[in-house]
């Protein structure tokens, strides 16, 4: 039986009036629209869409389906408008995966770069990004597109069959009592963990200051607790109030943790058959593994002998690599290593990692490596890689 | 969960005997979180012993033997205890009621947190890079070609005939002995091996509970302190992504702060045996261990002088430094201490250059939401800790953390480190390794403030 007592209802009520007060005033400030003359909205989605890479359009002007590398670009012809008078991007997209992000593309007249900014996770609904946050939304935007792929390092690259449906893209000013909850889609933003998040639980970079979940909490906790003192309240309440704000920050990550949960659930549960992060790798690492003669724990003895050079410039693919290698007796070739290349001898291997994108290339049965040149002989190949067992 | 809980019988109940000799009513819950880890240094000894003699060892028969070893303890004890045990619990269910529906909101938010942090950890696969890049890398070979497989660094492997190499050759062994152990139950399967780390956080929680409430007497602010360590972004995420080594050292080094310090108060044997354990434990993990100890060995010497000698060693350790700066530092052959470079063998050498990283700092801390309002409390702490007249209990632990931070000063500012704490990745990670002794120190704060705010209530 919960005994709640008078006071305590009295100084919940009054931190909820003062949290709603308070959200109120950094949501303003929050969706402010810059002093310019008002402008009408842009719809983007309209019937000269260009669907770019391999992708698809469908019948309707709105459905699209994946390439083969599970991605999708879009462009919008639009006439040339000034960024200054959209501060705001309104996404509804439906049916999209949640290993997949959106990205926003645009160029600036008088700007050859390409700028880009990822925008809040589509969830069959509307969502409202704040692009004009982003330092490169300026000057006159003569292209905008939409680059919609999986996550960098851990999505899943399957291409989905499913269809993909955009409801509506639409620039536009913000409007305070239309976006009230905007605030809170930035707080509670899916995010997926990365293998660099464990060092760095950020918060999202577009926010001001102020509008950070943990600073908005503790600018809320302040002032809660110095209305506290002033209507001398116990001090038992006034630490109340301190667990209270903790409560709500922990609120805000538990919301945006579950989302992550129900994601990995779909994703990674799967332990007879769990896909990975780097799933191409593990591919490359098992058929490597079958061309050297390894298909059981019993044979690890006959490939100890074959050594391994991977070659590859991206330090996060050469070690996952070796990691899903194993048992197999691998590392990587660095061009600091040089001197050591007079230990490579015949009988050994190179494995070049995505060969139509690496500046390690074969020319008359040579394998040119840094300055070193090695005769070789190719046993094996995928589109993903090239094994070549070093002849002299 | 079955994976969960199967590893916490296993490493508790190999911990337990001569442990549990010493549980009762208020304690048990110290004992048992602790056990765990007992059981787990007991576990990397006969792997050790193994590796020492230079024989190979069956997992499987060696965990399915702890396996039986365990739950016979484990059922023994529960026999013996069960009465002692209940009691206990009836004792913290006794809450008073103004302050039992805080306890059950945050109970439930505890268990969110618990229940979200089991599904995370059973869904995914190897994710942390210290992982794949090493610990569990180095026991990926073992598992294939046996814990004697000697492995050797890059540049040897370039002209070695069979060696395999690891970019963690010379590093301590334990986190990844600890993969081989278990895939003696669980096979080479990444995710159920890393159920490892939900397990270990459990005994951790329990452990902290059971010191914290040892210290202060209340159960309140024990579990209080277990709900900000349970909650905390960073340490959600620690456990999540498993195969880091700092919250075993996290573990170990508060485990062996704690007992020393009741050594200190009770003059009992076993807690200075508890405490050494913890320090070697400590040492199996990570090669930055000897920093903690040298650390610790330092804070325990100086809380044990008076006053008065202890300014006195303040006024050495100053004269020292002056003497060292000015005759620009020392130098024994390999080792090397001067103000341009410090050079430890087996650890590293490091060039000394100031390098402004307190923007990082200051994020990491006060805007990120890893330790939500955590260090925000720092100010407050520091200023509470001056009003309080008996020190008694506070010395050590503040002199810990004191020393700690001119460390990290020292390595994130003056040292190549200062990228990590720019990019911050080990950054973080090294305070997660100090943070149970800093969540330790502010519950005494708590607790000695309250009480003198007590007795001067009763005086007047």
């Amino acid at each position: 039986m919960f005994v709640i007592k008078n006071s305590f209802i009295k100084s919940l009520f009054l931190a909820i009036v003062l949290f709603v007060c308070l959200y109120s005033i950094v949501s303003y400030f929050f969706l402010q629209n810059p002093d310019n003359p008002s402008q009408a909205q842009i719809e983007l989605m309209n019937d000269k869409v260009y669907v770019a890479n391999g992708a698809r359009a469908q019948s309707a002007i709105n459905e699209f389906i994946f390439s083969e590398y599970g991605e999708v670009d879009l462009f919008f012809p639009t006439v040339p408008f000034k960024a200054d008078n959209f501060p705001a991007l309104e996404v509804d997209i439906r049916n999209l995966t949640s290993n997949f992000q959106v990205e926003l593309v645009w160029k600036i007249q008088g700007n050859p770069s390409v700028f880009q900014m990822p925008l809040i996770q589509p969830e069959n609904n509307t969502k409202l990004n704040l692009i004009s946050r982003n330092p490169n939304w300026q000057g006159l935007i003569e292209q905008i597109g939409l680059r919609i792929h999986p996550y960098a390092d851990l999505g899943i690259k399957e291409s989905s069959e499913n269809e993909i449906f955009i409801q509506s893209l639409l620039l536009r000013k913000t409007n305070f009592v239309r976006d009230y909850m905007a605030l809170l889609d930035y707080w509670v933003q899916f995010d997926p963990p990365t293998q660099g998040s464990i060092n760095h639980v950020a918060t999202k970079d577009e926010l001001q200051f102020y509008s950070k979940p943990l600073i908005f909490i503790v600018i809320f906790t302040i002032i809660y607790a110095l209305t506290l003192v002033l209507l001398k309240t116990q001090i038992r309440i006034l630490l109340l109030s301190i667990i209270f704000s903790w409560l709500v920050i922990d609120m805000v990550f538990l919301l945006k943790s579950f989302k992550n949960s129900i994601w990995l659930s779909q994703t990674y549960s799967s332990q007879e058959n769990q896909k990975l992060p780097d799933q191409d790798l593990k591919t490359i690492a098992t058929q490597v593994q079958i061309l050297l003669g390894y298909r059981q724990q019993a044979d690890k003895d006959l490939i100890r002998e074959k050594k391994i050079y991977l070659l590859n410039e991206n330090k996060y693919e050469l070690f996952r690599l070796i990691y899903h290698l194993i048992p197999v007796n691998a590392n990587y070739v660095g061009q600091s290593d040089e001197e050591l290349f007079e230990s490579v001898k015949a009988g050994d291997y190179f494995l070049v990692i995505y060969p139509q994108y690496s500046s390690f290339k074969t020319l008359g049965g040579k394998l040119s490596v840094y300055s070193k040149n090695f005769k070789v002989r190719e046993v094996g190949k995928s589109s993903y890689f090239s094994l070549m067992e070093v002849v002299k | 969960m079955i994976n969960i809980l199967v590893l916490l019988l296993v490493f508790t109940g190999m911990g337990l005997p001569w442990m549990a000799n010493y549980i009762n009513a208020s304690n048990w819950q110290k004992i048992l979180g602790e056990s765990f880890y007992i059981g787990v240094f007991k576990i990397l000894v006969i792997y050790n012993i193994f590796q020492w003699l230079g024989l190979d060892i069956n997992n499987s028969f060696l965990f399915y033997l702890c396996f039986a070893f365990s739950t016979v303890t484990t059922a023994y004890y529960i026999f013996v205890y069960k009465r002692t045990m209940i009691n206990g619990v009836r004792e913290r269910l006794n809450l008073k009621p103004h302050f039992s529906n805080i306890v059950v909101i945050l109970a439930v938010f505890a268990f969110l947190h618990l229940i979200f942090i089991e599904i995370q950890n059973q869904s995914l696969p190897l994710f942390a890079w210290d992982a794949w890049y090493g610990w569990v890398a180095k026991a990926k070979i073992w598992y294939f070609y046996g814990i004697n497989e000697n492995l050797v660094g890059r540049v040897e492997w370039f002209s070695a005939k069979e060696a395999l190499t690891s970019p963690i050759h010379h590093y301590p062994d334990g986190l990844s002995l600890l993969y081989v152990f278990n895939s003696g139950i669980f096979d080479w399967n990444e995710t159920r091996l890393n159920a490892i780390y939900p397990a270990m956080f459990i005994s951790f929680i329990l452990l902290i509970y059971g010191n914290v409430k040892l210290i202060t007497q209340s159960s309140y602010l024990a579990f209080g302190f277990v709900f900000v360590l349970v909650s905390l972004p960073y340490v959600n995420n620690h456990i999540i992504l498993s195969g880091y080594a700092d919250i075993w050292m996290a573990a170990y080094l508060f485990i062996s702060f704690v007992n020393i310090q009741q050594y200190f108060l009770t003059h009992q044997k076993r807690f200075l045996i508890l405490s050494a354990i913890s320090l070697i434990s400590m040492l199996m993990f990570k090669l930055e261990a000897w920093v903690w100890v040298n650390i610790a060995i330092m804070s325990v010497g100086l809380s044990l002088l008076s006053k008065f000698s202890q300014r006195k060693a303040y006024f050495i350790l100053a004269c020292v430094i002056a003497i060292w700066y000015l005759f620009g530092g020392i130098s024994i052959g390999e080792f090397k201490i001067t103000p341009e470079v410090v050079a430890v063998p087996w650890i590293g050498e490091f060039q000394l250059q100031f390098v402004n990283t307190t923007d990082a700092w200051l994020e990491t801390f006060f805007m990120s939401n890893n330790w939500y309002f955590l260090w925000y409390f720092l100010l407050i702490v520091v200023i509470i800790s001056s009003k309080i007249k008996d020190r008694k209990l506070l010395a050590l632990p503040g002199l810990f953390l004191v020393f700690s931070t001119i460390f990290l000063f020292v390595l994130f500012y003056m040292t190549k480190a200062s990228v990590f704490a720019n990019d911050f990745t080990s950054s973080n990670r090294v305070i997660l390794q100090i943070l149970p002794i800093y969540i330790y120190f502010i519950a005494i704060i708590i607790s000695e403030y309250s009480k003198q705010l007590n007795s001067k209530k009763k005086e007047s």
